[in-house]
């Protein structure tokens, strides 16, 4: 909400600073910016009046003005279709800069000179109205600077007011902050119009049907009413606090429920229809039109304020176009009430409105101050709109809402905020928040009604605290708690693998968890995403269910950027459709593409492939120590079939990867081919190793031998492998594959394999004898059991 | 037996200039072997002894020994020379690039999480997670925020199916843990929290948050003080000045927003800190007595502290990050930046 300063330094009578006001605002809980006047922007602009004017000899749409200054005449031309002879203006000079951006300076247009501009409101910042040049009050003084005397010299408060705090939405209410904050007192004065000889009871009569929507409903009459513009005065609070002035009725209400916080609502009597307002549900289907001319057909949630017949305003909400007040209105009646906050906010979603009325309401308004709040508005409306008022009051105050009384222990104050307070400051800060405090032991506080959001003990703590300045309470530097806090291994082992992960090279992606349905179901048609209901696009239109999404989703956005060559991790949650309830597990994922691995001059670089993914695999399982990952052809959703793995952790099933299927890369515009797989850490942590006692190193020294065999390509390399360990046994220590060939001279249709076996005995050093019979043996064994052959 | 010592002589010159010559540690084991070795010269003429009587065999032995020792010591102490220095000196082109093995990054919201994390686990603080799918219960109504209650507009909120709704703080984390656990409970929640929000430099509909929460019998808003300018101090540096603006949040009373003296202008006011010379950092208050009833604490016997940060936030700042959408687009380049 926007105030201006100078109002609040008015109603509160503090002495402070714009600064000071607004750091002391901000550090008890109303957090306000300053906006700052800019003078540099209203220099050369001064107050004129109009004191000839003729039409432009060569232009239709123009007139030639003479505007006077007090010290000078100056020669104007002006194009505004509301400039009149007589008028008090705003000139700006030649020389003037205004809002910074627009320097004025003397021109000639269609042959006759001119001198300056006559200024409409938005040229000068004001407001966006650009609908004519800007009219003053009759009595501005000629020659003054427009800047003083428009009162622009004067600070915008920006206030953030929390939705707990109604009474903040309102001048006097910031005002009240400020004069507690500052130690003074705070009593508004308030008068009560002078009343006519005409009775409200012979105008109007109020009837509530919901009282439980409706507790109260006050109006007043106000007769012999002359609509015209506002006083500036007017004008320029309502155009500082962000409103746009339209006639005194209508300014006068909405400047006081600025000033009050109460929200009025003018209803054009002889336009009422009847002499009776009747606070009822709508009607299903009921149809209404609002004053912005948008037509609803309405429903109970709505409360609805009618003439006994029909709807007149949608309660709290927004008028009715039929009864709004007009230029021809001379008979206000003047509604002033409560509603309830939960009502108007579901009424207010129902019409797809917010109105600074409605904004009020929901959060609050002060069932006891609707009538202080129809009375100021009376008197504006006597003063400003030569307005009489009828005698007395229509008030319908069905439901009584009272004042609470709670009870504050002052130790609990100290309690919750660990500050020495002295009772009496704790009662002169809630006195002076307009509450009763009657002395004791426990404080007995009385709130009013105008702070809803103070019902329990620990409200009363806050208020207290926070009018003692949080920044005051003592900073304690103990450490307390409990000493044992347990790590837990689903949380570190996401650190172990991060570790992992990056020290090989992969950089870690981040996705948002969501993803766009079409996508996620080509991924994997079997798995039914949970949707978004009310998601802002497709692209967040369901969760993910496969890591594989996001992951490609990162890749596509590389790739795009030319980043072909990379190497990527995720570790986040997917999220699936449960029995009961949405499950939620966590993944690993990782996606290699191009050659992360870059170019080498001593040798070609690798492009990725299965095994490259293959060994990420294998070293992330070992850094995990994790039974050793292997790879098993099957199709998987999402790969392709026929490169697609099943990843087992010994017997238990951890994950899954291979080539992303082509089709669903394209989908994320990935034209290149991408390895990817997903493990699942709860798979991963079940698949830990238990922790094993140290093996001694060995005494006695190893003797390598190698192997080549051809064999044909169906008989894979870990088929060999098994059977050289099973014919080895205890002394074939390792074995592995350092050479696959084919082509000549191998025979068509086999390949060679070549190993590398070591063997070691742990009880003596070996004979070369004794490892010739054993490698003989696996030489001899592999050619009966796969028709091998060696090589030489 | 003059010729034997002769050639020992020619032998010996010849011999002692070309281990100074050998250039290799190659060259030179060919010399130790055609002089030394099984058929190299000086054995055979060594092996040509047996022909001499006793005295000459004294003589040129004793003189061949002296020789063997000689050229033996000669080869070793080049050998070393060699091995000092090999012969690819002034050969190697070393602005040639090195063998490319990759190092990664985590991601920047990870390395920020996990300062956060670290900081406060050092204080005693137990990490916890809740469900990202969460229920209005635990999100909104157990944490105070009343049904139609304009608090609730505050967090725009994405429903999902099933009468859930995706968390819009790891607040909710509070009430799992309080309903699992009794008092001390001194746990922060880390996790990713969704808001229903267009997409744009400042704001994301997603993002992660570290919520920190602290129940104890004698908990006072002076002790959430120590732990966040503990916090602070060892994440901004020592000495930051910090401030608490009151603020309201349904699940605590008294709130505050706390704020940190802007670190790019030290408070004369920036574009980073809107021109206000200070940046706010988070939330948090002294947990209300509702929410203690909600999970059956008794908020007489009972007192705590919450709080809440936004990590991109947290990780823009310090990094100076200009669009929050550089955080999910998982540019390798933005990433590799991050330390």
């Amino acid at each position: 909400m926007r105030l201006p300063y100078s109002w609040l330094k008015e109603l509160s009578g503090i002495d402070w600073s714009p600064e000071e006001t607004a750091r002391r605002l901000t550090a008890s809980g109303t957090a306000c910016v300053l906006e700052m006047p800019r003078p540099e922007h209203f220099r050369q602009v001064v107050i004129g009046q109009i004191i000839k004017l003729e039409r432009h000899p060569n232009a239709d749409r123009l007139v030639v003005t003479e505007v006077n200054t007090g010290d000078a005449v100056h020669s104007v031309i002006c194009g505004a279709p509301n400039c009149a002879n007589g008028q008090k203006v705003v000139l700006a000079l030649p020389g003037a800069n205004l809002k910074g951006e627009l320097t004025v300076k003397p021109v000639t247009m269609r042959g006759v000179k001119s001198a300056g501009m006559i200024c409409a409101e938005d040229e000068l910042g004001i407001s966006a109205d650009h609908s004519g040049i800007m009219v003053l009050d009759p009595e501005a003084p000629v020659g003054v600077s427009a800047f003083e005397y428009l009162g622009l010299n004067d600070p915008v408060c920006n206030l953030e007011i929390t939705p707990n705090r109604p009474d903040c939405l309102s001048a006097l209410g910031v005002a009240r902050e400020l004069a507690v904050l500052a130690g003074r007192p705070f009593a508004p004065a308030f008068e009560p119009p002078g009343e006519s000889a005409d009775k409200v009871s012979d105008y109007i009569t109020i009837t509530i049907a919901d009282t439980q929507a409706c507790p109260r409903y006050a109006a007043r009459i106000i007769t012999n009413l002359k609509v015209g513009q506002s006083p500036w005065w007017i004008r320029r609070r309502l155009l500082a606090c962000g409103l746009r002035p339209i006639n005194n009725l209508v300014d006068i209400t909405n400047y006081v429920m600025l000033e009050t916080g109460q929200p009025l609502h003018g209803f054009d009597y002889d336009r009422f229809g009847t002499k009776e307002v009747v606070v009822r549900r709508a009607r299903d289907g009921e149809p209404f039109t609002t004053l912005d001319g948008k037509e609803h057909r309405l429903d109970p949630t709505v409360l609805l304020i009618t003439n006994g017949k029909a709807g007149v305003a949608a309660a709290g909400v927004m008028g009715g176009l039929e009864s709004e007040v007009a230029d021809t209105t001379t008979t206000v009646l003047l509604e002033s009430a409560y509603f309830d906050p939960g009502v108007i906010r579901k009424s207010a979603r129902k019409l797809g409105l917010s109105s600074e009325s409605s904004y009020r309401f929901e959060r609050g308004a002060d069932p006891n101050g609707v009538v202080r709040a129809a009375d100021r508005a009376a008197v504006l409306m006597t003063q400003l709109a030569g307005g009489k008022v009828a005698a007395g009051v229509a008030d319908n105050y069905a439901r009584r809402i009272s004042p609470v009384t709670i009870s504050l222990r002052p130790a609990q104050v100290r309690r919750i905020s660990g500050a020495d307070i002295a009772v009496p400051f704790m009662e002169k800060t809630l006195r002076g928040l307009g509450m009763e405090v009657a002395s004791g032991e426990t404080l007995s506080v009385t709130v009013p009604t105008y702070r809803p959001d103070v019902t329990r003990e620990i409200d009363l703590v806050e208020e207290v605290t926070r009018i003692y300045g949080l920044d005051s309470i003592p900073v304690s530097r103990r450490n307390s708690g409990p000493l044992y806090t347990p790590t837990h291994r689903h949380h570190t082992i996401k650190d172990d693998i991060r570790n992992i992960l990056t020290g090989m090279g992969f950089e870690e992606t981040m996705g948002t968890g969501m993803a766009h349905a079409d996508r996620q179901l080509r991924i994997d048609p079997g798995l039914d995403p949970i949707r978004i209901t009310n998601g802002l696009s497709d692209e967040y239109g369901v969760m993910r269910t496969r890591l594989l999404y996001s992951l490609l989703l990162s890749g596509g956005n590389n790739i795009r950027h030319r980043n072909v060559d990379l190497a990527i991790f995720e570790v986040g949650k997917v999220y699936l459709r449960g029995d009961k309830e949405p499950f939620e597990p966590e993944y690993v994922g990782v996606l290699l593409t191009g050659k992360p691995d870059g170019v080498y001059w001593k040798g070609k670089s690798f492009a990725s492939d299965l095994f490259e993914l293959k060994g990420v695999l294998a070293a992330l399982t070992e850094g995990l120590s994790l039974e050793p990952a292997s790879l098993h052809l099957e199709p998987a959703p999402g790969y392709d079939p026929a490169q697609s793995v099943v990843i087992r952790c010994g017997e238990k099933v951890v994950g899954r990867g291979g080539r992303v299927d082509r089709r669903i890369a394209r989908l994320f515009d990935i034209k290149q081919d991408c390895y990817a797989a997903e493990l699942e850490l709860t798979a991963l942590l079940a698949a830990e190793k238990p922790r094993k006692p140290f093996v001694p190193l060995p005494k006695f020294p190893a003797s390598a031998r190698d192997l080549a065999v051809i064999v044909d390509n169906p008989v894979t390399a870990d088929e060999v492998l098994t059977e050289i360990k099973t014919v080895g046994g205890e002394l074939v220590e390792s074995a592995s594959l350092f050479d696959l060939f084919t082509g000549e001279p191998v025979p068509a249709g086999k390949k060679s394999l070549a190993f590398s076996i070591s063997y070691r005995s742990a009880e003596k050093t070996l004979e070369d004898e004794e490892v010739d019979r054993v490698h003989g043996r696996i030489v001899e064994y592999l050619g009966r059991k796969f028709k091998a052959r060696l090589r030489e | 037996m003059q010729i034997i010592l002769d050639e020992l002589g020619r032998l010996e010159t010849e011999t002692v200039r070309q281990i100074a010559e050998a250039g290799t540690l190659e060259t030179l084991e060919e010399l130790r072997v055609g002089v030394l070795g099984k058929k190299g010269r000086l054995t055979a003429i060594l092996r040509g002894l047996k022909d001499l009587t006793v005295d000459q065999k004294r003589d040129v032995g004793g003189r061949a020994n002296q020789l063997k020792t000689k050229l033996e010591d000669l080869i070793v102490s080049r050998r070393e020379e060699l091995m000092g220095a090999s012969s690819e000196a002034g050969l190697i082109d070393i602005t040639l690039p090195g063998r490319p093995l990759r190092y990664g990054h985590r991601h920047l919201v990870t390395v920020v999480m996990d300062q956060i994390i670290d900081i406060f686990q050092r204080m005693g603080f137990e990490i916890a997670d809740g469900p990202d799918i969460e229920t209005d219960y635990y999100n909104f109504s157990a944490l105070n925020f009343p049904p139609d209650h304009p608090a609730r507009d505050e967090q725009d909120t994405f429903y999902v199916e099933g009468d859930r709704l995706l968390r819009t703080h790891t607040s909710g984390v509070q009430v799992r843990e309080f309903e699992k656990r009794r008092p001390p409970v001194k746990i922060i929640a880390p996790g990713l929290v969704f808001r229903n929000e267009a997409v744009n430099t400042r704001a994301h509909c997603v993002f992660h948050q570290v919520e920190g929460f602290y129940v104890d019998t004698d908990v006072s808003f002076s002790d959430l003080k120590g732990v966040l300018e503990a916090f602070v101090y060892e994440f901004f540096g020592p000495g930051v000045e910090m401030r608490y603006r009151p603020s309201f949040f349904p699940f605590t009373e008294p709130s505050a927003e706390v704020d940190i003296r802007c670190f790019l202008c030290g408070g004369k006011g920036c574009q980073v800190c809107k021109h206000e010379g200070w940046l706010e950092i988070l939330g948090s208050g002294m947990i209300d007595p509702a929410v203690f009833k909600n999970v059956g604490y008794d908020s007489e016997r009972v007192s705590g502290f919450a709080f809440g940060m936004g990590v991109e936030r947290t990780a823009m700042l310090r990094y100076q990050v200009n669009d929050i959408r550089l955080l999910f687009e998982n540019d390798i380049r933005f990433i590799r930046q991050i330390r």
